[in-house]
């Protein structure tokens, strides 16, 4: 198939990117074009221009700010789930990016910003970004903003994202003691998205993990957009690493979700993705915590 | 055997490294300089009157031509005739009339999403699909009706005015009256319905046609076809343009599967367009397109039953199928449901059967042959009433399979179903299945782990194969395999079969069947196939027929070849013909010393200087290979799952697939063959599906979508998807085939869906869930499992 006529431009910093996407209103972002090029070879999608940004170092690069870890916006799949920092700091994220689906090729190519901009409720990182207390940074015709992920995503295939805004980067909080972090994900076997994900991240009170100082739990693919599991968290919290916990998690896994909310069509029914949710839960939660056996 | 690489040797396929590494060159990937584009305009609604304007379109620049139905009409060039069906029809059965015989482009009433209604031709491809958007066309919607229960309902819309109620053929099979008596009688009966499912061959290339027109009225195809003659042939007819002047060639294509056994409208109308034109066009499909209007498989539901005696013995079947045709009747479509019917009884000596089978017409692509063909349906609903049925009875599966077998001595065996068997050996293999899975065992550890609250899954699925059909006679068609041989002055071998590789080896396997007979290392035997300039004719490569029916014929043309290289050699030793042997590559005799080598023979009968009088030089024979009936393979797959009760996931633990199909050319062959038919078959029951929507529209037509409530587009297995699978074999050789082997190629596709529906069944059986019918997702085996606990 062959997409529309286009006209493309390749920005060459962050504000001639900004300019461009404000003096063409009818503009698409290129970043790893794995979202944007085949809906554009169907024609479901016709923009005018196509905004090149691929050129734009700036938006590259996995750093540590202060009490936090930057992800440049263009930070591949790769890059992330091959980041000795992150790893550390939040390995949730490393996690989570493996079970994406596509192999090398696609993560070569697609990026963290990218992902999150088309926000498709079956794409990975926006239990991980929500869970974590992520912060999405943004540069506009306005200035710079930063956003957190609650407000960001706000539901399928929307975000707070303007026509003249790009993401530039995500920023990752980071904690004082050690962390985990685990993503279980039922994959749709057509598309290869998440049916139901649930991504685990955890602060442990010392390197020994034996006990949970905080846990926060996001789960994408059960709604338009992702949520915590508000009760998940709650047993987690404060408690010790044993199965018995695990177990309370399990049980409570369905209760602080809106069922009304939850998706419900042919890929998978809202009453199995809510059933779906304390297996899981427990998956996840036993990657980020020794007693699955792993060190 | 001939050294390392004659017949039964693992010999690596010739073809490998270009399929594997990207150097296999497709249909689209022949260059023809200067080819104008086709595309075509495509229906947009399943239903519907309609009028189509290609004005504008037609004043774009780069557009060299548009065409509707009535352009064509208007046209001097022959109006294409219509397609006509092949083989013969159920006996029995009212033939279809006329009036449903597809028109390649019709001019007032579309029929199903994606039907042709117009065309575009211009300087490259880009225009011409800009141009196809240029086209109007205007519909006036009428209701479709998307299952044959639609259908056939009181009131229906009406597809075609010949069939008012939708029904093109109705015919039964079997004795309806004895069978019922032995249900009414039977201790235990089962009925099981299936579901509506169609499933998409999905071959890697999508299809494509380049039309070449040369300035002496040659008209020369490159295609995605199975059958390059029989391409020619059908078009030689619809296009009223004379055989001899039409050629056909196929590239790679990346499988068939059946869908491309015939040509399709598109075909008819690239190749008018160049005969309109008088010049070279070209086509490719779009996957979207191709997945919109290639023939569907499958496209059977009804209801099938099971009687079974108080000791186990079956005593009847019974089926009442219905045969979603789509909206006009394949090529193939007939002949498909007789032959169901004729399999229904599987590898069981059972004494009654009915078989009751209605076609019925619906807004949405044709269905036609698909591996496996309808031996699956058919096999895999047997496959389940008997494990349900022996359930009901209190007995194992497996002893009732036992208790029933066809017995070697039954052979040739005629059933109940009106099929001859050939051959078969059905309890030795069985239990070949069985020891290599460790039945025994497993049951035990299927009871253990209930205990447990862990749920193992074992299902068996035996199953027969009939292919190479034949022959001639009783069939009504050409169903012959020719196979030449030329011997080179070099004494290199060059074969020539009227088959059509896509994938089944026959680059390695024809010419490891020379070798054996000429005695000669493989690499000195080239195979020609998939060419009407190369090969003399041909019927193409479906049905799983050329190894039986070309090899065949290369076995005969290669001892015609070897009796007439004796001639020449008695001539060289001055001895009688009757005294020279040909053993290890040499001609000698008996009656004197020296021998003559096989290259010394072909030199010297291509010079035709020193050979006997009143023979011919050159030494070079052709076969066309008409075969006394048909060969039976036969063999069981079984499948062990594990089901997760909580979420419905199934994990194969084992998968254990016995092949008999005589003796095997390439046992590597045969193993990829049968794994590529599993893996059609785990597809079918696990993932794959056609979806049409409400208003006949396609769903499924693309691999991957992330539209936002479909179910994910068309699923295919993947690699990750698929168990170890362990294959064993017996060899029954063929009795009527020379070299022994017999076709093969789909026990996969036939065997897995009543194995794999059988073993999940089977391990959720605690539960009592109601029967499944594939797709079967996780979800669906959750429901299953759930909703007979809300009592």
């Amino acid at each position: 198939m062959y997409a529309e006529s286009f006209e493309y431009h390749r920005a060459e910093t962050v504000d001639h990117a900004i300019e461009l996407l404000e003096s063409n209103r009818d503009a698409k972002v290129l970043a790893g074009g794995h979202g944007l090029i085949p809906l554009m070879k169907k024609r479901e999608l016709t923009p005018d221009t196509v905004v090149d940004i691929g050129g734009l170092d700036a938006l590259r690069g996995i750093e540590r700010t202060d009490g936090a870890v930057r992800i440049g916006a263009l930070s591949t799949h790769t890059a992330v789930g091959g980041s000795p920092l992150l790893r550390e700091a939040a390995p949730v994220y490393p996690r989570t990016v493996s079970c994406i689906t596509g192999g090398k090729q696609v993560h070569n190519f697609a990026t963290i910003g990218g992902n999150i901009a088309r926000a498709h409720p079956g794409y990975d990182y926006e239990g991980t970004v929500l869970a974590t207390g992520s912060q999405i940074h943004l540069e506009g015709p306005g200035g710079g903003q930063t956003v957190a992920a609650s407000e960001f995503f706000r539901g399928a295939l929307r975000t707070s994202l303007e026509e003249t805004q790009l993401i530039t980067s995500v920023v990752v909080p980071t904690c004082e003691g050690h962390r985990d972090g685990g993503y279980a994900k039922r994959k749709e076997p057509g598309s290869g998205n998440a049916i139901v994900g649930v991504a685990t991240d955890i602060e442990f009170e010392s390197e020994q993990a034996a006990h949970i100082e905080r846990a926060r739990v996001g789960v994408n693919g059960l709604q338009e957009s992702a949520v915590r599991l508000t009760g998940v968290e709650d047993v987690l919290t404060g408690s010790a690493v044993t199965e018995r916990t695990v177990q309370a998690a399990t049980a409570t896994a369905g209760e602080s979700v809106q069922a009304s909310a939850v998706l419900d069509n042919k890929k998978a029914s809202a009453a199995y993705r809510r059933n779906l949710l304390g297996p899981q839960v427990r998956k996840s939660v036993l990657q980020a915590t020794p007693l699955d056996g792993e060190a | 055997m001939s050294g390392e690489t004659g017949i039964g040797s693992r010999v690596s396929r010739t073809e490998d490294e270009r399929v594997l590494l990207g150097d296999s060159k497709g249909t689209d990937d022949v260059a023809v300089p200067d080819a104008l584009h086709i595309e075509f305009v495509r229906s947009e609604t399943a239903h519907a009157r309609f009028t189509v304007d290609t004005t504008a379109a037609a004043a774009l620049d780069g557009v060299v031509d548009t065409f509707t139905a009535a352009d064509i009409e208007e046209s001097e060039t022959p109006t294409p005739g219509p397609f006509s069906l092949y083989g013969a029809p159920m006996e029995g059965v009212e033939y279809p009339d006329e009036a449903f015989l597809q028109q390649s482009i019709p001019g007032e009433k579309v029929r199903y999403h994606g039907e042709i209604i117009g065309i575009v031709v211009a300087e490259d491809r880009a225009t011409a699909r800009d141009a196809v958007e240029a086209v109007t066309v205007e519909y006036d919607e009428l209701e479709p009706v998307l299952t044959t229960g639609e259908a056939v309902a009181e009131d229906a819309p009406v597809l075609h005015e010949a069939a008012s109620d939708n029904v093109v053929f109705e015919g039964a099979s079997g004795d309806r009256e004895r069978t019922a008596a032995n249900f009414e009688t039977a201790a235990y009966t089962v009925e099981l319905e299936k579901g509506p499912q169609r499933v998409s061959p999905s071959p890697l290339e999508p299809r494509s046609a380049v039309a070449k027109y040369d300035s002496n009225g040659q008209l020369e195809f490159v295609a995605t076809t199975q059958i390059p003659h029989g391409y020619r042939r059908v078009l030689a007819r619809i296009l009223d343009y004379p055989e001899h002047r039409i050629d056909v060639s196929v590239p790679d294509m990346g499988g068939g599967f059946g869908s491309r056994q015939h040509p399709y409208p598109a075909d008819v109308l690239v190749g008018w367009c160049a005969l309109e034109l008088e010049a070279d066009v070209r086509w490719r499909a779009t996957r979207t397109d191709n997945q919109l209007v290639e023939n569907d498989g499958r496209g059977y539901e009804g209801t099938w039953e099971i009687a079974l005696g108080e000791q186990g013995d079956i005593l009847g079947l019974r089926a009442d199928i219905r045969y979603d045709l789509g909206a006009w009747i394949a090529r193939g479509a007939c002949g498909l449901a007789q032959s169901g019917n004729s399999v229904m009884t599987g590898q069981y000596d059972i004494p009654t059967v009915y078989s009751h089978v209605t076609g019925v017409v619906t807004n949405k692509a044709r269905v036609d042959a698909y591996r496996g063909v309808t031996e699956t349906p058919m096999l895999m609903m047997l496959e389940r009433l008997v494990d349900t049925v022996a359930k009901e009875a209190g007995m194992d599966p497996a002893a009732v399979r036992r208790r029933n077998f066809v017995e070697p001595d039954q052979f040739p065996y005629e059933s109940a179903s009106g099929a001859v068997y050939d051959s078969g050996d059905y309890e030795r293999n069985f239990d070949l299945g069985l020891e290599t899975v460790g039945y025994e065992q497993l049951r035990e550890r299927q009871t253990e782990l209930r205990a447990d609250g862990q749920y193992l899954g074992i299902g068996l699925s035996c199953w027969v194969e009939g292919a190479a059909l034949g022959p001639c006679g009783e069939l009504d068609i050409a169903t012959w395999g020719y196979g030449s041989v030329q011997v080179h002055p070099t004494g290199e071998v060059t074969v020539r079969s009227g088959g059509s590789n896509h994938g089944q080896g026959h680059e390695t396997s024809l010419a490891q069947i020379a070798a054996e007979e000429l005695r000669l290392p493989f690499d000195r035997v080239r195979v020609v196939e998939s060419s009407t300039k190369e090969v003399t004719d041909g019927v193409g490569t479906f049905a799983s027929r050329t190894a039986a029916l070309c090899g065949s014929a290369v076995v005969e043309s290669c001892r015609k070849v070897i009796e007439k290289a004796r001639t020449v050699a008695a001539h060289e030793l001055d001895v009688d013909a009757s005294t020279v042997e040909f053993r290890d590559g040499q001609f000698r005799s008996t009656a004197a010393d020296g021998a003559v080598g096989f290259e010394e023979v072909a030199s010297l009968a291509h010079e035709g200087a020193e050979i006997p009088a009143g023979i011919e030089p050159g030494l070079e024979k052709q076969t066309y290979f008409d075969p006394e009936t048909r060969t039976w393979s036969f063999g069981v797959h079984i499948a062990v799952v594990e089901i997760d009760p909580e979420t419905g996931e199934i994990e194969f633990q084992e998968y254990v697939a016995t092949e008999d199909c005589g003796v095997q050319i390439n046992p590597a062959i045969v193993r990829g063959q049968v794994v590529g038919g599993i893996a059609q078959g785990i597809g079918q029951t696990l993932y794959e599906n056609v979806e049409y929507a409400d208003n006949g529209r396609l769903l499924s037509g693309s691999f991957r979508t992330e539209r936002l409530g479909s179910s994910g587009g068309y699923t295919l297995p993947k690699a990750e998807h698929m168990p170890e699978i362990t294959i064993e074999s017996t060899e029954t050789p063929s009795p009527h085939t020379p070299h022994g082997a017999k076709g093969m190629g789909e026990s996969g596709a036939i065997a897995a869906p009543g194995a794999v529906v059988n073993a999940i069944e089977d391990a959720v059986e605690v539960f009592d869930t109601e029967p499944m019918t594939p797709p079967i997702r996780p979800e669906t085996i959750w429901r299953a499992i759930n909703e007979t606990d809300e009592e």
